[in-house]
């Protein structure tokens, strides 16, 4: 299997209105106002997760979903604000055993030691996904991409090639949203599951980065990664500080 | 019982129109993708879901900016073509040249249009057109479902569905889902507010 057939994917809680979390979010309340309305389905049940454990209590239809989207993940791929958010998930990654890659400007002076290797990637998403993915490729799994901000960067960049929404049937009337400013991308629906609470959609993307992914600004992007590649530490190895 | 549905195509990323709304193109440019599923390609299910929505629509719900878009297209018959569905359209004054025989009563408000078209409806249905007017209805608390086309694409730019519905969340029941193929049909009914102590 090569690196570039390696599938990029993301996951996210979805209001029907497309907020991912309420108003007045901050890195002390991420989900902002009223966004814990959308993972409710994590708690509505009594199926625990293969995975993750407690606290989760899903219906056992999400349950298979959200463990089965587990097992296909070979990378995780978080932008940073998710990374801080999580406390760094105390080493230990957001998925167990699966290589973690940290979008961000800076890497964070102190990482929590682990048995995941954690890797901070300071210069663009198109590396972070082709290091992902070279890391998806030994398990012949897909990458995952976390977080809103992490999410629209790689649609952005053309780099995307599935998203799963799990659309919760609500309407915030205010929030973050999903989707942002990004146009001319086209889906093809390739799974729904109706589900408790939560009604389940994986979407194929068509065309990838829609009317922005133009070959001219992929070309300047691309170049311009390459000259802060020569400039910045690629990674931190897990465990070790950094200035 | 006749219910107040509002009933609209919605792309993923939240738009019923795209950007460039204007009178030669009143879906917004590119905008008509959010409707090939109900005209033309029509798969089996999105034709069944299209159907039985004509069936049960006794009388429809419209804002002004919607009609004077679409007059011209619709004609005298309104939006339900040959079925002359009656429709009521929500305005601050009648406008100077409406076609001769139309099924258009003008209203002034909202709460006006719903009770008349109550009384046209019968034991059907009301279908509630254009984003504005669904917006000024689901925070009067006065829209029993939500049937919602979702297509599969982004927009960017354009006219969201839902906005202005204030700061309460609205809670809406599980839905029931049919799977077109392009669009998937959602149908969720509001959940009644709980009444605050």
């Amino acid at each position: 299997m090569t690196e570039s057939s390696i599938t990029v994917g993301g996951a996210m809680s979805m209001s029907l209105d497309g907020f991912i979390a309420g108003v007045d979010d901050s890195p002390k309340a991420p989900l902002g106002k009223g966004g814990e309305r959308l993972f409710e389905w994590y708690f509505n049940g009594d199926t625990p997760s293969r995975h993750y454990g407690p606290p989760f209590r899903l219906s056992a239809v999400s349950a298979e979903l959200f463990d089965a989207r587990a097992d296909r993940c070979g990378a995780v791929i978080s932008g940073r604000r998710t990374y801080d958010v999580s406390n760094a998930w105390g080493g230990k990654g957001p998925l167990e055993g699966v290589p973690l890659f940290v979008l961000t400007h800076r890497v964070p002076r102190r990482v929590p030691r682990g048995d995941i290797p954690y890797t901070f990637v300071t210069n663009g998403i198109e590396r972070a996904v082709e290091q992902a993915r070279a890391a998806a490729a030994r398990s012949k799994k897909i990458v995952m991409v976390m977080g809103g901000k992490a999410i629209q960067h790689c649609l952005r960049a053309g780099l995307m090639d599935e998203i799963e929404i799990d659309l919760v049937p609500v309407l915030l009337g205010r929030g973050v949203p999903l989707f942002h400013e990004l146009g001319g991308v086209r889906f093809e629906r390739t799974l729904i599951v109706d589900a408790p609470g939560v009604t389940h959609l994986r979407y194929h993307i068509l065309n990838k980065g829609g009317r922005r992914g133009s070959p001219r600004a992929k070309k300047q992007r691309k170049e311009s990664a390459d000259r802060a590649t020569d400039r910045l530490r690629r990674s931190v190895p897990n465990g070790e500080e950094s200035k | 019982m006749t219910k107040v549905i509002f009933d609209m195509s919605v792309s993923l990323d939240g738009y019923m129109t795209a950007s460039g709304v204007r009178p030669e193109e009143p879906m917004g440019d590119g905008g008509q993708q959010l409707h090939t599923w109900a005209f033309g390609e029509a798969d089996e299910r999105s034709a069944k879901v299209l159907a039985e929505m004509r069936r049960n629509v006794g009388a429809g719900i419209v804002g002004r900016r919607t009609y004077d878009l679409s007059v011209p297209w619709w004609g005298a018959d309104g939006p339900s073509g040959s079925m002359r569905t009656p429709l009521f359209v929500v305005s601050h004054g009648k406008p100077k040249q409406v076609p001769h025989g139309g099924v258009y009563t003008f209203v002034h408000s909202p709460e006006e249009a719903v009770e008349r078209a109550r009384a046209a409806a019968g034991d059907q249905d009301i279908d509630v057109m254009g984003a504005q007017i669904g917006q000024q209805l689901i925070r009067a608390g006065l829209v029993d479902e939500i049937h919602v086309h979702l297509v599969p694409v982004l927009f960017g730019a354009g006219a969201r569905l839902f906005e202005n519905l204030g700061d309460d969340h609205i809670q809406l029941e599980a839905p029931s889902v049919i799977e077109g193929t392009t669009a998937t049909h959602l149908r969720y009914r509001v959940a009644k507010r709980t009444a605050r102590a």
